[in-house]
């Protein structure tokens, strides 16, 4: 299969992902805003400055892989371009995989890295103190927002529909959180399995205090790790999947 | 446009069943190489499954597809010079029709996109109009676009779902004459949908009929004219003749001045004949005319 072949398709469904205005609005409000929060905060780490610059851009992402990713892989279906698509002589394979790139992985990266390099170059003495550090906790949130859009496309290619799947998007993202702060209040002590896994459920806390912690006690356990790498790998691979093997639009 | 590989479409014994319901039942069709071929079937006939089936789009069930000698699902490379037209047709509205067009251009593999699309574009009767957003264009234009983008694979074989619906009377006329020129001119293999007889009859040279996902007939125009004869009757007694005719085997349908004789084929028609003279003097009916008529789709389907 020719890589000037996928590369085509991705050029033709990332012009729909990215059109403007939404994905350029958002990617300025949170640029600004970290920008802004920056300057008028002060962080002794780069990774506060880094938590605390993305936790916001994170919920922004997650509401743009919902609203435009995810969704959009729906309108596709509605308005039959994804007939078009499937009649181009690209591999199934390929054209899950330029779907996920271009509906999940992109504004992923556009939504995540701008803000972070903005913070980053505002305060930068901080940052060059620890910069592996701050590009790991940027990593860190970029896992965290592929598993969600990595569920989310996974809902649109059962929903089909793109109002049922920004609601069933919207709804997995905040019944997420609300589980994982219902498990962190129920538990009794930071070292309890309950607190782990609310703390693990957002791999950006697993990675922050990895790299804050120096009591072991309190150091994550591998599974902590491993867990929302492992569901992103899951969804995303099950979304290829049932894409390339038994998706009809 | 330069040819490459020309072969035909083969469906043997396909099945594809959605839920409880058998969109199409066992169908073995060939489409013929360089002819165009009419698909006829009346709304939820099967059509566009089977045309969906034929690219690739979606799985059949049972049986066997070969686009161009290769499974369309399995093994992309049976749609490399296959142009599709969609049933209602959509292209991204977010550029441009001609950096639309020129992008696919790239994903068929065109070793010069903006020549390609060019040509296209003229070919279709797109010209003026390539730098507005499909969304912009009239339902005719779009029509014409989904057409250039389908010339765009250099194709071999051009697939149309109902290449007219949603048009008016003129651009019907227009849209088919230039699919038409297109066979000519490239020696295309053309498979089209329609729902209207006498619009697929006046172009395709073989024609596929569905109905309820089975196949009815595939055949000429002509024979399906010859199995499609009706014999409309005006009587003094429209009701009795009826009545006695289906006595004798004869499907009718009849309103209180006239009768309407459904036949199997042409070759019916002296049997008709014979009957209508015995029953006409032994019951004391008059019998005003005796025409045949043109079948149109739903006649022959309701027939059936």
């Amino acid at each position: 299969m020719s890589l000037k072949r996928i590369y085509g398709l991705l050029s033709l469904d990332l012009s729909d992902t990215i059109r403007p205005p939404l994905l350029y609005f958002m990617v300025f409000v949170i640029t600004l805003l970290s920008v802004v929060l920056a300057y008028v905060q002060l962080f002794s780490t780069t990774e506060s400055l880094a938590m605390n610059i993305l936790r916001p851009t994170l919920l922004a992402t997650a509401l743009f892989l919902a609203l435009r990713g995810a969704s959009g892989i729906s309108q596709l279906v509605s308005n039959r371009v994804m007939e078009v698509y499937l009649s181009y002589p690209v591999s199934r394979l390929s054209i899950a995989i330029v779907l996920y790139i271009s509906r999940v992985v992109v504004p992923s990266i556009l939504l995540i890295t701008i803000p972070l390099l903005a913070a980053g170059i505002v305060l930068e003495p901080l940052v060059v103190q620890e910069p592996s550090n701050y590009i790991l906790m940027g990593v860190s949130f970029l896992v965290q927002a592929l598993f969600y859009g990595s569920v989310f496309v996974l809902i649109a290619l059962v929903a089909k529909s793109t109002g049922t799947t920004s609601i069933l998007s919207l709804l997995f993202y905040f019944s997420y959180n609300i589980i994982a702060l219902i498990l962190s209040s129920v538990s009794s002590s930071v070292t309890s399995t309950l607190f782990r896994l609310a703390q693990a459920m957002s791999f950006y806390m697993t990675v922050y205090n990895s790299l804050t912690t120096n009591i072991e006690a309190l150091r994550p356990y591998l599974w902590e790790y491993l867990l929302v790498p492992s569901l992103t790998l899951l969804s995303a691979l099950t979304f290829i999947l049932i894409m390339s093997r038994r998706f009809e639009p | 446009m330069a040819k490459t590989l020309r072969a035909p479409i083969i469906l043997d014994n396909v099945t594809k069943t959605y839920g409880d319901k058998k969109a199409l039942s066992n169908v073995s069709v060939t489409v013929k190489e360089n002819k165009i071929t009419g698909l006829l079937g009346p709304n939820g006939s099967g059509k566009t499954t089977m045309i969906k089936i034929i690219l690739g789009i979606i799985r059949k069930d049972a049986g066997k597809v070969l686009l161009r000698g290769r499974d369309p699902f399995k093994d992309p490379r049976a749609r490399e010079h296959v142009g599709y037209i969609p049933e209602r047709p959509e292209l991204p509205s977010s550029m441009p029709v001609r950096e639309v067009l020129i992008t696919a251009a790239k994903i068929y593999g065109s070793t010069n996109p903006k020549d390609t699309v060019d040509e296209a574009i003229s070919l279709a009767g797109l010209s003026g109009n390539e730098w507005k957003r499909f969304k912009e264009l009239s339902a005719g234009l779009k029509q014409r676009a989904a057409i250039a983008h389908a010339l765009i694979s250099d194709p071999d074989i051009l697939i149309a779902d109902e290449p007219t619906s949603n048009l008016d009377p003129i651009e019907r006329v227009r849209i088919l004459d230039l699919l038409v020129d297109l066979n000519r001119k490239e020696d295309l293999t053309l498979l089209f949908t329609g729902h209207v007889l006498a619009e697929v009859s006046r172009v395709a040279e073989d024609i596929i009929v569905l109905r309820n996902g089975k196949l009815l007939f595939q055949g000429s125009p002509r024979n399906l004219m010859d199995i499609a004869s009706i014999v409309a009757i005006r009587a003094s007694d429209p009701v009795k003749l009826s009545m006695l005719l289906e006595e004798r085997g004869f499907k009718t349908r009849h309103t209180p001045f006239s009768l309407t004789v459904y036949l199997s084929g042409r070759e019916e028609i002296p049997r008709l004949m014979e009957a209508l003279a015995v029953l006409a003097s032994k019951h004391g009916i008059d019998i005003f005319s005796i025409d045949t008529v043109e079948a149109s789709l739903e006649e022959m389907l309701r027939r059936e």
